[in-house]
């Protein structure tokens, strides 16, 4: 299978993840690296851009899921941006629409932060 | 065959032998009647003792009587043989002086011990001749063979050719000279002789299977037969010139080729004495490493292992104690010794380490001649029973070291240079079977680890149904196939009443023993809930509740609850982030895509208020299809998925065939599109069909 990649932007107080490829079982942990990271910096104002992800399993969902709450109660969160149709199937039959805030594009994503 | 070459050898050896003794015996007859005159008798006789000599000499080149005998013993049986031969040679000298020969009534009446002496002195020297051969045969090179041929046939025409000797006995020089002398042509070959057998003495390459003493001793032996054979020179022609000059100068010329090679071999023992004793070091080091992986092998239990190397280390290097530390995460900690106490050795742990250190960093094997003045433990505590010298050398598997081993004497300078190199290829040797012993441990933890998985896998393929419900108005087919040996798919009916029937499927995030654990909590919840629930939505909802509790907060399942009622004749369908049902009439088929959030995700208030219920009212040749998401993403060797589109097509166009042959036709068709492509998840899935009150007429 393609490989995976996980890239970091910062804007501002905001932090851009793009991730890009395959995240599965294998490769969710280094998704789950680059988020500790910027839990560590105290980075909590996070964009995941997946424009460029191709599939994403259980495991990778479950990375987002283990970080969410700890994330909200510090008064941050996660917001998705620019995902494929394919990947948006994924994420909306298992309801994330309801817990995360999905956006067309990753400009929306952090103006909603510079909103609220 | 190969029994049958040594008999046939045997047997040749034995006719030739008696063809041998036979002529002898006739040789002596006609000696004995017709006394030493007579031109015709002597011809004779001679002929006789030529056809003797050549059964004699063939045997000898044919035969390798003392083939199994070992070279010590050969040695002695040699050294007997010449000893014997010298004895003969002297009696026959010393009963027969020359003037016997000017005597004729006294030399016909010894004749027949004089055959008799003569023919056992040349019997003597053919066994010695055979003897000779299995010693320069010891790893014969090429041209081995040929040469002792060709010796071989240098003795035998030397001898014959003194039957052309013209001239009378008193001629003859009785001294050294003897050894070449005749004619031009017998000189000549006589010379040709003495050069092959000097060929044949570079051939003594058992002289390297002697030990030290066994080396000094032969150097003895072999100074002694040598004289004894030099003294027997002036002797051998004298009265057995007159009984045969064949037989004679048979007798000389083999003792020539005794002396030769004699000379040669002590030459060469000589030559290898000052490197004796090393040689038997280095014969010893390596029969000791032969040993030691012999032993060490065959060890597969680490406590055990440890055991056997340092006795092994004890015996080989002959020392007083010894211990190994072996090596975890860079900590050094004792695994066994002997011949020292461990108190001793944690008194001395300060010392230990640094010297440790040394040897990490210097990878080679350190010897210490004299512990109490060497710099690691000059200044360290001196416990009682302390000191000596000590090898020290790392065990070490590739790049990597495993721990160290020591070695040590209670006396100072008890080790010699040449220990280190031993010592090193022990060390080695240990590795390697600590190696071999882990390898072991590793593939049997593999085995049990495998049995457990496979355990694992037949206790959750029990979880899933065991048996289709039996219901008047539904066909019920499911199936699961999965990838790793513990899946996280799963589905279950419930049967409640005759009217009602509970199909859920579901799908644990992850794989392995956690999702198998939530997999059976989960039919426990569903098979005990199920009856007191109406709505799918209720029991989801309390599912939900019931895992994000407990839940790891990475993991979350999703599921399709399918409610048939009946009675109501009607299906309530909820679905917690699950792949959709499908509901197929005809050829039509509708993906029901309420919204609901997957298992454990969300809290009870989030969760409920999204998931939504629907009912669908049932009508005869409904069917109902429910799946997992690896059915979908199934990929074939270009890297497509198989994918929605593609399943929405198979089922409208599967017909009206009966829902165990769909659900075959399914897998057929999904295996065709993956073709050599490994499956990468598990693939669940339920066919449901409603076939109304047509069973009821039936």
């Amino acid at each position: 299978m393609s490989g995976f990649e996980v890239k970091r932007k910062d804007v501002e107080t905001i932090s851009v993840i793009y991730l890009k490829g395959y995240l599965d079982a294998h490769t969710a942990p280094d998704f789950e690296k680059s988020l500790q990271t910027l839990v560590d910096e105290d980075r909590i104002r996070i964009v995941v851009n997946l424009a460029e992800l191709n599939y994403i399993s259980s495991a990778g969902l479950g990375v987002f899921m283990g970080f969410i709450e700890d994330i909200r109660n510090k008064g941050g969160d996660i917001k998705l941006a620019e995902l494929t149709e394919k990947v948006f199937r994924v994420f909306d039959l298992l309801g994330f629409p309801v817990l995360y805030d999905i956006l067309e594009n990753e400009q929306d994503a952090i103006a909603k932060y510079e909103e609220g | 065959m190969k029994i049958g070459q040594t008999s046939m050898r045997t047997w040749s050896g034995m006719i030739l032998t008696i063809v041998f003794l036979v002529a002898a015996a006739l040789h002596v007859t006609i000696f004995s009647l017709s006394g030493a005159s007579g031109w015709i008798s002597k011809s004779v006789q001679e002929i006789l003792a030529f056809c003797a000599l050549l059964a004699g000499i063939i045997w000898v080149n044919r035969q390798f009587c003392f083939e199994n005998m070992g070279l010590v013993q050969k040695l002695r049986l040699l050294s007997g043989l010449v000893l014997f031969f010298w004895g003969i040679i002297k009696l026959v000298s010393g009963a027969y002086p020359l003037e016997i020969y000017y005597d004729t009534a006294a030399f016909g009446r010894s004749i027949i011990w004089l055959a008799l002496q003569i023919s056992l002195a040349v019997i003597v020297c053919l066994l010695l001749l055979c003897i000779l051969k299995t010693l320069v045969f010891v790893q014969p090179g090429r041209g081995t063979s040929r040469s002792f041929m060709l010796m071989m046939i240098m003795v035998f025409t030397a001898s014959v050719s003194s039957f052309f000797y013209t001239g009378s006995v008193e001629d003859l020089d009785f001294g050294q000279a003897f050894f070449f002398s005749g004619n031009p042509f017998q000189i000549t070959i006589q010379i040709v002789l003495a050069f092959s057998a000097l060929i044949i003495g570079f051939r003594c390459k058992w002289i390297h299977y002697l030990n030290k003493t066994q080396k000094l001793s032969t150097t003895g032996l072999g100074i002694g037969l040598m004289v004894l054979l030099f003294s027997l020179i002036p002797y051998v022609p004298g009265v057995a010139m007159h009984y045969s000059y064949i037989l004679c100068y048979f007798i000389k010329n083999a003792l020539l080729v005794f002396i030769i090679y004699g000379n040669m071999a002590l030459l060469g023992l000589l030559l290898q004495l000052p490197s004796a004793g090393l040689m038997d070091r280095r014969t010893n080091d390596i029969r000791s490493l032969q040993q030691i992986s012999a032993i060490i092998g065959t060890v597969y239990d680490r406590g055990d292992l440890i055991k056997k190397a340092l006795e092994q280390a004890l015996e080989i290097l002959q020392a007083d104690f010894t211990w190994i530390d072996l090596k975890e995460e860079d900590h050094y900690s004792l695994a066994a010794c002997s011949g020292i106490e461990t108190v001793l050795l944690k008194r001395l742990e300060t010392q230990l380490k640094l010297l440790r250190g040394v040897i990490e960093d210097k990878d080679e094997v350190m010897l210490i001649h004299d512990i109490h003045r060497d710099r690691f433990f000059r200044h360290g505590p001196r416990p009682y029973l302390w000191g000596g010298s000590l090898l020290v050398a790392p065990i070490r598997f590739k790049h990597e070291i495993r721990g160290m081993m020591f070695a040590g004497k209670r006396e100072p300078f008890g080790f010699v240079e040449e220990s280190r190199g031993l010592f090193r290829a022990f060390c080695n040797q240990v590795a390697i079977a600590f190696e071999n012993a882990r390898l072991v441990e590793i593939s049997i933890e593999r085995e049990v680890y495998k049995e457990e998985l496979r355990v694992a896998h037949q206790a959750q393929m029990r979880l899933l149904p065991q048996r289709t419900p039996e219901l008047p108005e539904l066909e019920v087919s499911g199936f699961c196939l999965t990838a790793n040996d513990i899946g996280g798919d799963f589905y279950d009916y419930v049967e409640i009443g005759k009217h009602r029937l509970d199909v859920v499927i579901g799908d644990v995030s992850g794989k392995g023993a956690a999702a198998a654990f939530y997999m059976a909590e989960l039919k426990g919840i569903i098979q005990s809930l199920a009856a007191h629930f109406k709505s799918p939505r209720a029991m989801l909802i309390q599912i939900n509740d019931f895992l994000k509790n407990h839940m790891e907060r990475n993991m979350f399942v999703t599921m399709l609850y399918l409610m048939f009622d009946l009675t109501r004749q009607q299906v309530l369908v909820a679905r917690a982030g699950h792949e959709p049902a499908g509901h197929i009439q005809g050829n039509e088929v509708r993906w029901i895509e309420k919204n609901g959030i997957g298992l454990g995700l969300a809290d009870h208030e989030l969760f409920s208020s999204s998931l939504e219920e629907e009912k669908i009212p049932l009508v005869p040749g409904d069917r109902f299809f429910l799946y997992t998401d690896g059915l979908i993403e199934i990929r074939n060797p270009e890297g497509d998925e198989f994918g929605t589109g593609r399943l929405t097509e198979m089922l409208q166009h599967a017909g009206a065939q009966p829902v165990q042959a769909m659900n075959k036709m399914i897998r057929d068709d999904i295996g065709q599109f993956a073709a050599e492509a490994t499956q990468q998840d598990d693939m669940t899935a339920v066919m449901i069909e409603y076939t109304g009150n047509k069973h009821h007429s039936k």
